[in-house]
């Protein structure tokens, strides 16, 4: 009852408001200007303002792809050349084997020496070869340019009583979670 | 009693009387009244205005036009106000539209009682006024007038018969033809009006109007002074003196006047453009006119509504730019999220897992020297005559977990970054021993070398005398910078 006493007492307000030219144009405008702020400017402003958010987060996703790409290109360089297991007995055999092909006789091995470095391991291995100069450098070039990534941090290559011996200190790279990088990283850039 | 002329109608102005359901057309160039009459009972919405709108295209209507409602379509009153009560003048004014129903428009009229305790109002129906009106707009606003026509038949009553300056309470009655009219005022001024029909109590009828003017005089306004009361019935009739006994005030007889269609016509006519003591009330009336409602502001509207239109579209556009930007720069880093997802917590944990191992890998990878390469090279650099006794070196490797971009300590580089050749070179009998600088040029200036060892920090020369073999010893050191 009071709702329909109400609904009519503004009905009469809004009757008499036609009379009241200058009111009546001015209530127009705010008709007008709250259908252009609660119908076009405020629902497709903030869709707007949500497609930017959209951009921005794209723009962000594109940074951060070219970063990924950029690093995959780094990261495929050397990928298919770290070993996925950093086992000591079997780089200790590996070692061995280019000592081997190299023509080198071991003198002395120290146990490789294994440490984390965030997903990665690093393993440190040190030895004694005697052999001529030619096998020496093909062995160190067999351990540098190898199936395996490893880098020489020290090299002694030192003649005794008319034969050469070399003493190696290097250290070799594995990743204990390197399957989440695909074996193709970087290939679409570098072809 | 004086004779009086017979009302007429003034030259070039005519009148239009209308009501609920008729219109009257009236004039001197009509002998009698034309009633054009709507459909039904009621004029319709818009066909008084096209009825009105034919008459002018058919020159029926002409010059200038008063425009008047029946009286029976008029509401004209006055009320006491309450002074306790909480309002105002134009409060009242909305209580009686209000009462009377939608579709009114209103004037209050100044009067001589005193306006904080009276309220005097002239109210008429907005659409028959403004369907008038308009009907008639071809003959420009100028020549066309709405008045009351209440006050109208009594101006026209004014003239016939003078009201009494010793009197200032009047009432004045015409009637004719079963139908009567009769008002009430002071200093000259209508207060009230009764409008009453009769069919053959034609007695009877003028007294119980003039009775009843005269409660409303004495009980609703309480009006001072002794009234008189004028019947329009051209000379002293059995009628005055009934009245007088029946009402116990003096009753006079005035000059008669035949209230129907042409009387209304001729009053509404003689008011409307005459200036004087009705310019007050022509106003009222023609402003009342005036606040029909507002014209709707389409062209406006239109406008801000394209203007609106516009901005939306241009937002819209906005928005599928923002979309197709969007999905051209997903596109072109489509095979990346393909491969890891377009999630941005997951994008960025593979950021940091792929920059770390990237950072790794190019430290371990290019930050090295390559100890083939330089032992492949020694015996080209070494002169024939000089042997190495030892070449030693050695290449750290720096990466800090904590911070994988960082660059080598410069402090630590020194130390941990060197080679040393160490060789011996025949003394010849007589001769000089070579110049530890000349081999170090000779590595310096092999490009083998110069990356990554590719300074000399210092060489030392020892002369070797004991034995079969006197040689040089020689000794030379290499740093990275």
């Amino acid at each position: 009852m009071e709702l329909r006493q109400d609904l009519q007492g503004l009905g009469e307000r809004l009757r008499r408001l036609r009379y009241d030219p200058p009111a009546f144009r001015m209530a127009v405008a705010a008709v007008l200007v709250a259908v252009g702020m609660a119908g076009v400017t405020m629902p497709l402003g903030g869709s707007l303002e949500t497609r930017r958010a959209a951009l921005t987060l794209a723009e962000e996703r594109a940074r951060i792809a070219e970063s990924l790409r950029e690093y995959l290109d780094i990261c495929g360089m050397a990928a298919n050349r770290i070993a996925r297991e950093a086992n000591d007995v079997e780089w200790g055999g590996y070692v061995m084997e280019q000592l081997g092909r190299a023509g080198l006789r071991l003198v002395s091995q120290q146990p490789p020496e294994i440490k984390d470095l965030g997903e990665f391991r690093t393993i440190r291995f040190t030895l004694q070869a005697r052999g001529t100069y030619e096998a020496i450098t093909d062995f160190v070039d067999l351990l540098e340019r190898g199936p395996r990534l490893i880098r020489i941090e020290r090299l002694k290559v030192e003649i005794v009583n008319e034969t050469i011996e070399v003493e190696i200190e290097a250290l070799g790279l594995a990743g204990g979670n390197l399957e989440a990088i695909p074996e193709n990283l970087g290939k679409e850039d570098t072809e | 009693m004086a004779s009086t002329p017979t009302p007429r109608f003034p030259r070039r102005v005519s009148a239009v009387i209308v009501g609920r359901g008729r219109v009257t057309l009236t004039g001197r160039d009509f002998p009698a009244p034309e009633v054009l009459a709507a459909a039904s009972a009621e004029f319709a919405q818009g066909e008084l205005e096209e009825l009105l709108r034919k008459a002018v295209a058919a020159k029926r209507i002409t010059g200038r036009v008063s425009i008047g409602l029946e009286p029976s379509v008029e509401f004209f009153s006055t009320e006491r106000r309450d002074p306790m009560a909480d309002g105002n003048r134009q409060s009242m004014l909305d209580a009686l539209v209000n009462e009377l129903g939608s579709d009114k428009i209103g004037r209050e009229l100044a009067t001589s009682l005193p306006e904080e305790l009276f309220s005097t109002a002239i109210i008429v129906p907005a659409g028959l006024a403004r369907e008038a009106r308009r009907g008639l707009s071809k003959l420009g606003a100028a020549n066309v007038r709405l008045i009351s026509t209440t006050h109208a038949l009594h101006r026209l009553s004014s003239q016939t018969f003078a009201r009494r300056k010793n009197a200032p309470v009047e009432i004045r009655i015409l009637a004719a033809n079963g139908a009567g009219i009769a008002f009430l005022c002071q200093g000259g001024e209508p207060l009230a009006r009764h409008v009453f029909e009769y069919s053959q109590e034609y007695d009877f009828a003028i007294v119980s109007a003039a009775r009843r003017l005269l409660v409303v005089a004495r009980d609703s306004i309480k009006l001072e002074g002794e009234p008189l009361v004028a019947l329009h019935v051209g000379e002293e009739t059995p009628l005055v003196a009934l009245a007088m006994q029946d009402l116990g005030v003096e009753v006079v007889a005035a000059p008669a006047l035949d209230l129907g269609p042409a009387l209304v016509g001729i009053a509404l006519a003689q008011a409307a453009f005459r200036r004087g003591a009705h310019v007050n009330l022509l106003q009222a009336a023609a402003n009342a006119v005036g606040t029909e409602p507002a014209e709707f502001p389409l062209a406006g509207v239109a406008g801000v509504g394209a203007a609106l239109l516009a901005v939306a579209l241009w937002l819209n556009g906005e928005a599928s730019a923002l979309d197709t930007r969007a999905e051209n720069v997903d596109a072109e880093n489509a095979e990346i999220f393909e491969r890891f997802g377009t999630d941005l917590y997951e994008l960025r944990d593979q950021e940091q897992r792929h920059a770390f191992a990237a950072h790794l890998l190019g430290a371990f990878v290019k930050d090295r020297a390559r100890w083939a390469t330089l032992l492949m090279e020694l015996p080209r650099v070494l002169p024939q005559e000089v042997r190495m006794l030892r070449f030693e070196g050695q290449y750290a490797f720096f990466f800090t977990a904590e911070d994988p971009g960082a660059p080598p300590p410069v402090e630590e580089i020194g130390t941990n970054r060197w080679c040393e050749l160490v060789a011996a070179a025949p003394i010849a009998a007589g001769g000089s021993p070579p110049q530890a600088g000349q081999l170090g040029a000779a590595l310096q200036d092999s490009l083998v070398f110069q990356n990554p060892f590719r300074k000399v920090e210092g060489s030392r020369v020892d002369i070797i005398t004991q034995g079969d073999d006197p040689h040089a010893k020689v000794r030379i050191r290499l740093l990275t910078r």
